[in-house]
């Protein structure tokens, strides 16, 4: 993007609130003609100066159909934008470093179909096309990526249209109040889970009779055949294992905590060193308690989601 | 190239091809034909997936192209071999075209083409046509931005429709600029359905077999009767044995009009070589025409646009003159030969006494001399073609016998020459003007008599014919009122139909065609705009015009069709309360948007709890839908407004 | 319908300021399904689930679960009849037109398994013998949140036997205020009539059945489901059974508004309720439902 254009959304944007849903409206919309748009003024123009020349009536009338043409096609291109809502839809979280997908909900009441292209206000990352049926709502995502771990707010978006000539660009500049999170980035600490080398994932303990159910997860390769609840594949044609209250009973339960390392370890590391622990746990199955100052996470359902948004927003003592 | 490709850029191909069309009347034939092959073949490679050939290719078969264009019309610029030149060059350019931008440079440029056409013709048919191709145009383009194929249409359509009023505001309003910017080169005189510059057997009557219209005329007051309306358009005044030509042996004429009612009237025609026709006799040049010796008007500047001027005549005044006696003497002038017609003439000298009793005596002598008039006469191939026409053939057609006449005339030793013009016309009732055509093409002699100082017209053909004269020319002739090309008499349901059209094209030259910076005014200071077209009437006219145009712009923006009635209501509510900061989500129902309104003011949220207590009865409390009761309640909602402006926004929430 | 505002009203005077969750638990049971109860102990679950057997004038056990409870403790035994000399059936305390089960993840699975056998059938089946229920047969469970110990949370393919899972929370200050300083709650209910006469309850539970659901509000419900069954958050989606289930609900809620059709409000008014434990979520991540209801557009 050229610096001009750059300064000129920057003021642009400068200007708007921070917002969790954003109509577009006439206050929002700006347009300007594209370099097709140019051309056809251009041609507009030549065809009227040849119209004097040769005093040709009628192409008085073609110079200035085109030029209607282009009046209509402004307030066309005003109405793909105009009335349609913008806000945030809930964006999965990745780890640090890793492309996001920012979840964005666009959605109108009018009848028309409208065709629109979402990018980054700073102009990086791919432009994003998509085309919204008459009075429905879509949801897309526009690639960002999180550089470092915790909560992001959502890029500033531009978003515009040139349908339905290609003529002139109606476009607008959209501050979402969303956040993408961010999991610490994973980082090997082989010392810690030690345990876990050599062992094939198929040696997961095994349930024994007198082990209590315990609650359902996702199917994990080398779950046994008992392990896996098969009243629920029937039901609902999922594939989830079957957890026992036995499995992690006292020895097998692993704590992962915050107080494991030395006190000169820095937060980053630390975090990123139990993240990778706890996918560690998660991948071989192995049941798990994360302990951080002011947070403990036991075995429950979602306990992978519960543990990794407890490290995303960790800060200092007082997670979220 | 992908499926998709095909869809965006055929549609381009296509559009230019629609655009091309008209040329193949106007151009020599190969370069249209040329131009639409060409994209024909590259819409071709389109499908087959082929590259694009190489640049230095191109230029070859570009430059032996314009080559060929050049040695064919002699010219690359100017209006035809610009034209050529330009829609050859769009050709080639399609097979540059690979990005969407190339097409759309291809597109734009076919917009200019479109109006190529039109610096031939302006006809309701042409304009037609531009209508067509600018549809087609539109239409590509919509594709071409990336629409999807169904609806594509409507929306060129519409597009398109919604300008149209714009369009005529602003050609009816923008000023018209007086004048060339630069001066075009004339193009070679295209074969040219119009007057020859000379007069031989023959030379009219194949212009009675054409029924183009030649001019139009409309009358300010009383029109004249239809034996006088004699349209002068050239004289001819040397005679070499065969032919009657001009070669201006008389330089100057005064001219005197004595006698005589004045009638006004406004001429329409696209001028030939400058001639201007004119009621005899005109009293005077009007603006940018002048006279030329002998009575005629004339274009002051060359030039084919069509023009319109207005002119004074006296149709029953005497023209009076004095010839010098070497004038006289020139219009006297006789080639040898043709000894039996100069007996006549002396036979009847005698007869007739004086110089008006020769006239009357010669035109009795044709009228009773079984003398027939017809279209195609036996060929006068003899030594003596007037002596033959005379006293062997005698049939004969207007330029016959008013040959014969003059001849006569000066054997006689009285000055004459030949007049050729138009004779009568056509009424068109509908729109209320004549209509001169080719047909009504006429040759007629003006004696001038001595004894009275006086140009005098003596039409011999009236003598043989006088039908022609009092009807129409279709009417005199058997050969044509008895069916052919021109059978009018034939079908009589044809007339009302014909006389439209005509009606139709004379409005159409005099208002769209014609439209210039003269009828501008008119019609500025009928409109009340202002006397004349300055900047504030223009600025009037553009801002009261720009708001009756826009009027479909604002229905289309109010319409919101497509969506079930119910839908449509709860849009337009929301669209309200959206307006006042209330916003409202797709998964809010019915009880959340009135729990969302409360702090609207008491009489509005009173409404609208109304309304949505009926739209919840509707949408869920009936297990099949009332589209009567729905529209019922979609034309209660449509009224719902929120209008107070004491409504701030961000206001607490009043619960 | 008289009656059942009164019962509402003397409901919520005995459990103060949870005036949702006591309209949820009275859908539940006018839509014909269990309640289960989930909360901390001392919210007052008891006495909601003494309330309203109380007030809804129903024939009522309660049963203190515990880990040494067996199964025929509840279901009852075939004992042996010395005079006869035949095995004679002693119904258990399931025979009841209103059960409560108390603390129910402190039983054993085993037990667990054989009361949500019962309430799915409606009967009770011993050494190859059925005996049939009574009607109407309701099942209110309380339980503590599983992460407390010594429990055994319900197995999760066999909470949906529940229609409404719902959690009462702490009561609001001024509420709580008035139960400090008002009567015994236990006086309150010994004191409490049955407000719904013999026969009343079944025509209730007849009439919410006959609620309008109307094409595009089954659309809704429709759009529901389908948005579980694409979202990454829930391990599975809603099945087309919890759909019937949260239509009952929906009925039955917008009966108790008033109305005789439901419209998406109801179904929104129910939906965390009828499919929190549905789809695994805990007490407390009903904001998952919350969002997913603020992102499926109404029809």
């Amino acid at each position: 993007m050229l610096p001009f254009r750059k300064r000129l959304s920057g003021w642009f944007i400068a200007r708007l609130p921070r917002e969790s849903t954003c109509t577009l409206n006439q206050r929002r919309i700006y347009l300007l003609p594209t370099r097709f748009g140019l051309s056809l003024i251009v041609v507009a123009l030549a065809v009227w100066v040849g119209a004097l020349n040769y005093a040709v009536s009628l192409a008085y009338a073609l110079a200035f159909w085109i030029a209607a043409l282009l009046l209509v096609a402004v307030l066309m291109a005003y109405r793909q934008l105009a009335g349609l809502t913008l806000s945030g839809a809930r964006s999965e979280p990745v780890f640090a470093g890793d492309a996001a997908s920012c979840r964005i909900r666009l959605s109108h009441e009018q009848a028309l179909e409208r065709r629109l292209c979402l990018q980054r206000a700073d102009g990086e990352g791919d432009i994003v096309d998509c085309a919204l049926a008459p009075a429905a709502s879509l949801d897309v995502g526009i690639p960002q990526v999180l550089a470092w771990r915790g909560a992001h707010p959502y890029p500033d978006l531009r978003v515009w249209s040139e349908a339905p000539f290609g003529l002139i660009r109606a476009f607008a500049y959209v501050r979402l109040d969303g956040a993408l999170l961010a999991y610490p980035m994973p980082l090997a600490d082989r010392d810690r889970n030690d345990h876990q080398e050599g062992r094939e994932p198929s040696a997961a303990p095994r349930p024994t009779e007198r082990d209590e159910f315990s609650h359902l997860s996702e199917y994990q390769q080398g779950d046994t055949p008992r392990q896996i609840a098969w009243t629920v594949l029937a039901r609902r044609d999922v594939l989830v294992s079957k957890r026992f209250a036995g499995e992690p009973a006292g020895a097998g339960l692993r704590v992962i905590a915050w107080q494991d390392y030395p006190a000169g370890v820095d937060v980053e590391s630390r975090l990123s060193r139990l993240c990778w622990r706890v996918l560690q746990c998660e991948r071989s199955g192995q049941s798990y308690c994360l302990l951080l100052p002011g947070a403990r996470i036991d075995p429950r359902p979602f306990q992978k989601e519960a543990a990794l948004s407890a490290l995303a927003a960790y800060d200092g003592g007082q997670p979220a | 190239m992908s499926q998709d490709n095909i869809l965006r850029c055929w549609p381009v191909l296509a559009a230019l091809g629609v655009t091309t069309v008209p040329l193949l009347l106007q151009l020599p034939v190969w370069i249209p034909l040329l131009v639409l092959v060409m994209l024909g073949l590259r819409g071709w490679m389109l499908w087959a997936g082929r590259a694009l050939p190489a640049r230095w290719l191109l230029l070859c078969v570009l430059t032996a192209a314009v080559l060929v264009l050049w040695l064919t019309t002699k010219t690359l610029v100017g209006r035809e071999g610009g034209v050529a030149l330009l829609s050859l060059l769009l050709g080639f350019k399609a097979f540059e075209s690979a990005s969407r931008r190339d097409w759309q440079v291809l597109l734009a440029l076919g917009f200019f083409l479109a109006g190529m056409p039109l610096l031939f013709d302006q006809s309701p048919l042409a304009a037609a046509w531009l209508a067509l191709s600018l549809l087609a145009l539109t239409w590509a383009m919509v594709l071409l931005a990336g629409a999807a194929p169904k609806g594509s249409l409507r929306t060129a359509i519409s597009a398109l429709l919604l300008a149209l009023p714009m369009m005529l505001v602003l050609f009816v309003v923008m000023p018209r600029l007086p004048g060339p910017l630069w001066s075009m080169p004339h193009d070679q005189k295209r074969a040219s359905t119009g007057m020859s510059d000379e007069m031989e057997p023959g030379s009219i009557s194949q212009l009675i077999q054409n029924q183009e219209p030649a001019f139009s005329v409309v009358f300010d007051g009383a029109i004249p009767p239809r034996p006088s309306l004699y349209w002068r358009m050239m004289i001819f005044d040397d005679f070499d044995g065969r032919r009657w030509q001009n070669i201006r042996g008389v330089t100057q004429e005064r001219m005197g009009l004595s006698g005589g009612d004045a009638v006004n009237y406004t001429l329409t025609l696209r001028p030939e070589k400058s001639r201007l026709p004119a009621l005899e006799y005109v009293e005077g040049p009007s603006e940018s025409t002048r006279m030329e010796p002998g009575g005629v008007l004339r274009l002051e500047k060359e030039g084919e646009e069509l023009f319109r001027y207005r002119a004074r005549s006296r149709p029953q005044a005497a023209y009076l003159t004095d010839l010098s006696l070497q004038d006289q003497q020139f219009y006297r002038r006789l080639p040898v030969g043709n000894p039996q017609t100069r007996l006549l003439a002396e036979r009847l000298r005698l007869q007739g006494g004086d110089d008006a009793g020769f006239v009357r005596a010669a035109l009795e002598y044709f009228r009773l001399g079984a003398y027939r008039y017809t279209l195609s006469p036996p060929l006068l191939d003899g030594d003596e073609p007037i002596d033959q026409f005379l006293f062997s053939t005698r049939q004969g057609f207007c330029e016959h016998y008013a040959s014969a006449m003059a001849v006569l005339a000066r054997a006689a030793g009285l000055p004459a020459r030949v007049v050729v013009g138009y004779q009568g016309g056509e009424y068109n009732p509908v729109g209320r003007f004549w209509q001169v055509r080719s047909s009504d093409a006429h040759a007629w002699v003006e004696v001038w008599l001595p004894s009275r100082q006086q140009w005098l017209r003596v039409d011999p053909t009236a003598a043989v014919a006088p039908s022609r004269v009092s009807e129409e020319v279709t009417q005199a002739i058997p050969a044509l009122a008895g069916g052919g090309a021109a059978g009018a008499a034939s079908a009589n349901w044809w007339r009302p139909v014909r006389q439209g059209w005509q009606a139709l094209s004379f409005s159409w030259q005099q208002w769209v065609v014609g439209y210039d910076a003269s009828r501008q005014q008119g019609l500025y200071q009928r409109l009340g705009l202002g006397d004349s077209v300055d900047s504030a009437a223009v600025t009037k006219g553009v801002l009261i015009g720009g708001a009756l145009a826009c009027l479909p712009l604002l229905l289309l923006w109010r319409r919101q069709k497509g969506l079930p009635p119910l839908a449509e209501g709860r849009a337009r509510i929301v669209g309200q309360l959206a307006r006042h900061g209330i916003a409202v989500r797709d998964s809010d129902g019915p009880l959340d948007i009135i729990n969302k309104s409360r702090r609207l003011p008491e009489q509005e949220f009173k409404q609208l709890k109304r309304l949505f207590k009926r739209y919840s009865a509707l949408r869920y409390g009936a297990a099949k839908p009332d589209s009567a009761q729905e529209r019922a309640w979609l034309k209660e909602a449509r009224r719902f407004s929120v209008t107070g402006k004491h409504l701030a926004r961000g206001s607490p929430p009043r619960t | 319908m008289q009656s059942l505002s009164l019962a509402y009203r003397q409901l919520n005077n005995l459990v103060l300021g949870k005036p949702r969750a006591i309209r949820l638990a009275l859908s539940c049971l006018i839509a014909k399904g269990h309640l289960l109860i989930e909360d901390l102990p001392g919210v007052g679950k008891t006495t909601l689930a003494h309330g309203l057997a109380a007030v809804l004038g129903l024939r009522y056990q309660r049963v203190q679960f515990t880990s040494d409870l067996l199964p025929a403790d509840i279901l009852g035994v075939n004992i042996y009849q010395r005079d006869t000399g035949q095995f004679h059936f002693h119904q258990g305390p399931v025979f009841t037109q209103l059960l409560l089960a108390d603390e129910i993840n402190r039983a054993s699975p085993k037990v667990q398994s054989a009361l949500l056998e019962a309430m799915e059938e409606r009967q009770v089946s011993i050494d190859g013998e059925s005996h049939a229920l009574p009607a109407p047969f309701f099942v209110i469970a309380t339980q503590n949140p599983s992460e407390q110990l010594g429990t055994f949370p319900l197995p999760e393919s066999q909470l949906d036997r529940f229609l409404m899972r719902i959690s009462l929370g702490y009561p609001p200050a001024e509420a709580e205020l008035s139960l400090l300083m008002g009567q015994d709650r236990r006086e309150l209910l010994s004191a409490m009539q049955p407000i719904l006469k013999e026969g009343e309850l079944p025509k209730l539970q007849q009439m919410a059945a006959a609620v309008t659901v109307s094409p595009a509000l089954a659309e809704y419900v429709l759009s529901l489901l389908k948005a579980t069954r694409g979202d990454k958050r829930f391990l599975a989606g809603l099945s087309p059974r919890a759909g019937l289930a949260l239509l009952a609900a929906a009925r039955a809620w917008a009966m108790l508004e008033g109305r005789d059709h439901v419209l998406p409000e109801d179904v929104k008014a129910v939906f965390s309720s009828v499919a929190g434990h549905r789809l695994g979520l805990a007490g407390d991540a009903q904001s998952e439902l919350a969002s997913l209801l603020e992102h499926v557009a109404i029809p």
